[in-house]
């Protein structure tokens, strides 16, 4: 027996801007992944389009739309980020080891020399250092987070997109990957766009979109004014707006 | 690329298990393919090299079947022909041979002359001794067997040095045995019991009555074959035949080669479906892998490379081990199938030989592990990255759905023709055809055994349930080991109604239980004294001769036909059998073998002009036999009743060559007597038992490719075994959890893996027995009517042997899961 369709999202719109750091939150099964997906490239929407830097994701072949969600779209997944018979390293070079299995008239193939310094800064940068030849299955769950985040970035893309990041972290290495992520926003301009149920972890946002039943129906903008990057962000305007929606 | 390569190379060494039993499914299919060639490539080599022996230096035969043969100035003639540079006459004669001192009674023994120490230009097996020195008068060789039958059943046998007596143009002469021959390799115009004289000897104490039915020709450089031979009969028309002793070496793997062909390609099915298998196993296992790399930005034909990748190291890997395995297993089937008294076949492949295997059994795993990952890379992202759907049902594909049906009916077309290439064609259909069909017929069987054993076996109901939950993966499973159980239950039936054919052969052929067997012809009283022994109830003579009908030398056996029409024996499948002996009695007729009335087209009632020694006299065939004693030419002879044939053919056909023995129990009355004639009895149920040895024999190559077809397939047995229980860990944690103890649930993973191989040898069998019966049909000759008999101890050895096989498998990785505690088991994704 089939099943209607269930409508996930609809009617979102939705523009954000370069360097934006945005979060979408709302109840479980409000579309929020799905936006996520969309807007990722992942999955096509039964209507509208998704823009990203002038180009009609939807628009492309999928050969094209893998190239391109390769070269611009960075994604972090809840769990299971990483591939399994890779070390940590491998797992981060990989977007850039696929980009060059199928180099392009407007990009060269990038020498070893350069993968590994790249990575190797990526590590770096995400206190990562030394756990290079470490399998997944070597390093702990907040560790493997930050190397799926260093794997989103390895190709440097315009938008970086999360799923629950931080949802099977406790709350110290939830807090390392958010502050890590925020860094990113606030000193290179990294465009990013993060699901969670959690307030506290929206809190880390710039802005705050609402969703629920599969429409966005909030838009909160927050200020981090004097904050550092690593700071624990204050989430009671949030939750306060929650609760005026009965979230 | 390197970096694919890196990432299958990774992948491989994460599962070393299921890549071992994938590079052995390679390995063994290119082994198998690479075997047969051998077999075939050195068992022709060596049946032509042995045709090539047998022709010795001739190029050309001619041959004439008149009376004297071939006059001398013919002979002359022959060898003035251009591009002949030899002709050398055949000289025979009967004579009467016995000890020295013997009267002018004795045994007839065929005297060949030799010139420069061979017969015809072929040379002469020597034993011991030598042959007569060219120029001989006085000296003589005789075929080893005449030793003992010379001397009458009185005395030591003959022994070098020794003089026998041959009746000459002057009378009894005494001739010095120098040496024991085995035959000449010269074929059917030689016989078994020879004596050997030199030419010089030949033409004149035994000149009187010579024979020349034969005159060997050796051609200069550029002569042919055909060029000869037409200028031959353009001298001497139809009164001549022309042979090519060189030509005609057929392959002693002819008949079986296209059961052979049909065995080596569902091989190379199954080993591509076990590659389908695991590779469809592996990207199942990685779809979250597969989701992630195109999140990363991997495209579709990124993933199909790197799986691809992974899937062609793999089968590279088995491509060494599939070589050096096709070599020892083609030495094993050249080892068992070669004569013992021809040199050992060659085992050295062609280069082409050992590519054709590598391309075969390479391409075929292939085809078959790329099918599943062009799926597999196309997978929608968010459906990889999705958790395994363990409570999932997988759906029967609309594609195989309707390809079985169409399959099926190219099968049932191919069916009902009897060519035998056809027929393989339609094997094969059907069993794609059922193998596509799987993930609908296998369910029902498997519900079905879980039905029956479940009083028996408490974890059988929810043990089905997981396998038909996976409905896909069980159904790829079944299929390859269904085909394989399938070929071997074919071939298996089909050499069943074989051997029931060829008992049934010479169960009609000898009306008695023993056969006494002479290297001469023997005479009357001989028989009678045989008859006359205790123990001995009845005995039978039969005499084998070779007379001209219709123009051509035929191969006439003379019997008895007062004791066929007595004690049974002779199946008459065209006209009444009473009437046909009764004919056979009474006039100058024949009974005729079934397969020369296909080649001759003569039937029941068919006048044939017979040269004999009253003139042509024309015999009606008064029956058809299914078969009949062999003839000399390696075909089946005529059958005449004795007394007419001493009447019409006159002393040369008194005696007896054979004798059928009725014994009153024990064999062991005649083994004396018939030894001190220098004759050999035999049991018929032994003759069966050696006729049905050669039958299995042959068939036994087919069946052993069967029965590595069916060691290839439980490979992929043993993946999805290993797949079933390490995605049912978490299953089994939770019913743990709740109460199910240890040794229930190892029950529960040994009673899925007996069910799942259990049904598929049940559905082998049967598809097993449904296509032995158009392989029986093609395999139909008028001469050789093969039924339908269900091959009870294959099918039971199978069922035992595969569920077991599956059972043990089964236990190490299930004791793994038993034994994994609950709360990691749950961990598990």
């Amino acid at each position: 027996m089939s099943r209607p369709p269930r409508e996930a999202i609809r009617d979102v719109s939705l523009t954000v801007e370069s360097g934006d750091f945005v979060a979408i939150m709302g109840p479980s099964g409000c579309g929020k992944s799905t936006l996520l997906h969309i807007l990722g490239g992942l999955e096509p929407p039964d209507q509208g389009s998704v823009t990203i830097q002038g180009i009609d994701v939807y628009a492309l072949e999928d050969e094209e739309r893998s190239a391109f969600r390769r070269d611009h779209i960075g994604v972090v997944f809840q769990f299971f980020n990483l591939l399994p018979t890779l070390t940590a390293a491998e797992n981060v070079a990989l977007p850039l080891r696929l980009r060059n299995e199928a180099p392009s008239r407007h990009r060269q193939k990038l020498s070893r020399q350069v993968i590994g310094d790249r990575v190797n800064a990526l590590m770096d940068q995400l206190n990562l250092h030394g756990l290079q030849g470490h399998g997944p299955e070597e390093i702990s769950g907040g560790e493997q987070q930050r190397v799926a985040l260093a794997r989103a970035l390895a190709a440097s893309p315009s938008l970086l997109l999360a799923d629950e990041p931080t949802g099977n972290l406790d709350w110290t290495s939830g807090h390392e990957v958010m502050a890590l992520i925020t860094r990113l926003c606030r000193q290179e301009h990294q465009t990013a766009l993060l699901v969670t149920h959690d307030a506290r972890v929206a809190a880390y946002a710039d802005r705050v979109l609402i969703m629920r039943d599969g429409e966005v129906i909030d838009d909160v903008a927050l200020s981090h004014a004097g904050q550092a990057p690593d700071a624990i962000p204050d989430p009671s305007i949030l939750v306060g707006r929650l609760a005026k929606l009965e979230l | 690329m390197i970096d694919l390569w890196l990432l299958a190379v990774r992948a491989i060494r994460a599962r070393p298990l299921r890549s071992v039993l994938t590079a052995s499914a390679v390995a063994l299919g290119i082994a198998v393919v690479l075997a047969v060639q051998i077999a075939i490539q050195g068992l022709t080599v060596q049946a032509g090299e042995a045709q090539l022996q047998q022709a010795g230096a001739s190029s050309l035969d001619v041959r004439v079947d008149s009376a004297a043969g071939l006059v001398p100035a013919q002979v002359t003639t022959l060898a003035g022909l251009p591009g002949v540079v030899q002709a050398v006459p055949l000289y025979e004669k009967q004579v009467t041979a016995g000890p020295a001192g013997s009267s002018l009674q004795g045994d007839t023994v065929t005297l060949v002359g030799l010139q420069d120490s061979s017969a015809a230009l072929r040379s002469v097996g020597v034993v011991s001794g030598r042959l007569p020195v060219p120029g001989s008068t006085s000296e003589v060789a005789i075929d080893q067997g005449l030793s003992t039958a010379l001397t009458g059943g009185f005395g030591t046998p003959i022994q070098i040095g020794q003089k026998i007596q041959l009746i000459t143009g002057t009378g009894p002469d005494l001739f010095t045995v120098v040496g024991f021959t085995s035959g000449t390799s010269g074929g059917p115009s030689f016989t078994r019991d020879a004596v050997f004289v030199d030419n010089v000897a030949m033409l004149g104490a035994f000149g009187l009555g010579v024979h020349t039915p034969l005159v060997a020709l050796r051609f200069g450089p550029g002569a042919t074959v055909a060029a000869v031979s037409s200028e031959v009969h353009a001298r001497f028309g139809a009164a001549v035949t022309t042979y090519d002793p060189r030509a005609g070496a057929a392959s002693p793997l002819q008949d079986l080669q296209p059961l052979l062909v049909l065995a080596t390609v569902l091989s190379l099915i199954v080993g591509a479906g076990v590659t389908a298998n695991s590779a469809a196993l592996s990207a199942y296992e990685r779809r979250r892998e597969i989701g992630l790399l195109r999140a990363a930005g991997a495209s579709a034909r990124q993933v199909f490379r790197l799986f691809a990748a992974e899937v062609a190291t793999v089968a590279a890997a088995g491509v060494p081990v599939g070589i050096v395995a096709g070599l020892v297993l083609g030495g094993i089937f050249n080892s068992s199938l070669a004569p013992a008294d021809l040199a050992s076949p060659s085992l050295m492949p062609q280069v082409g030989q050992v590519l054709a295997a590598v391309a075969a059994g390479l391409g075929a795993a292939l085809i078959g592990g790329l099918l599943p990952l062009f799926a597999a890379a196309r997978l929608p992202i968010l459906d990889a990255l999705r958790p395994h759907p363990i409570g999932e049902h997988q759906r029967a594909g609309v594609l195989l759905r309707t390809a079985s049906p169409v399959l099926l009916v190219i099968a049932a077309a191919c069916f009902l023709s009897t060519a035998s290439g056809v027929v393989a064609l339609g094997v094969v259909a059907f069993l794609l055809g059922l193998a596509v069909a799987m993930p609908l017929v296998a369910p029902l069987v498997i519900r079905l055994i879980a039905w029956a054993i479940s009083p028996l076996v408490s974890g059988a109901q929810p043990g089905a349930a997981h396998l038909i939950r996976a409905r896909n993966r069980t159904a790829m499973t079944t299929a390859g080991l269904a085909i394989a159980v399938a070929t071997a239950v074919g071939v298996s039936a089909l050499s069943a109604g074989a051997l029931t054919a060829s008992d049934s052969w010479i169960t009609h052929l000898f009306v008695g239980d023993v056969l006494v067997s002479s290297p001469v012809t023997q005479n009357d009283q001989v028989a009678a004294q045989i008859e006359s022994s205790s123990g001995v109830a009845r005995a039978t003579p039969l005499r084998f001769l070779s007379e001209n009908v219709a123009g051509a030398a035929e191969g006439v056996a003379a019997i008895d036909p007062g004791a066929y029409s007595a004690f049974g024996g002779l199946d008459v499948i065209s006209g009444d059998r009473t009437a046909a002996l009764s004919a056979l009695e009474n006039g100058p007729s024949f009974l005729e073998p079934a397969g020369l009335a296909v080649a001759t087209g003569w039937t029941v009632g068919s006048q044939l002009p017979v040269q004999t020694q009253e003139g042509i006299v024309y015999f009606t065939i008064a029956g058809v036999i299914s078969h009949s004693f062999p003839a000399g030419d390696g075909g089946e002879s005529l059958v005449m009743a004795d007394d007419l044939a001493r009447t019409y053919f006159g002393a040369t056909a008194d005696g007896f060559d054979d004798l059928v023995v009725t014994t009153r129990g024990s064999q062991a009355a005649i083994d004396a007597t018939a030894a001190s004639y220098g004759m050999q009895a035999v049991a018929v149920s032994v003759i069966q038992r050696d006729a049905r040895d050669a039958l299995q024999h042959s068939i036994g190559l087919v069946l052993a490719i069967a029965i590595i077809s069916v060691i290839i397939a439980m490979l992929a047995v043993v993946n999805t075994l290993l797949v079933n229980v390490r995605q049912g860990t978490r299953e089994l944690a939770l019913l743990r959890a709740v109460g199910l103890g240890s040794r229930q649930a190892m029950r529960r993973v040994l009673t899925e893996a007996g069910i799942l191989a259990g049904a598929a040898t049940l559905i082998g069998v049967a598809a097993g027995c449904l296509i032995a019966v158009p392989m029986l049909q093609a395999s139909t000759t008028p001469a050789f009517v093969p039924g339908f008999v269900f091959p009870v101890e294959t099918v039971i050895v199978l069922i035992v042997l595969v569920v077991l096989a599956a059972v043990v498998a089964a236990i190490g990785p299930a004791r793994r899961a038993v034994r994994t505690s609950v709360l990691s088991a749950l961990r598990h994704e």
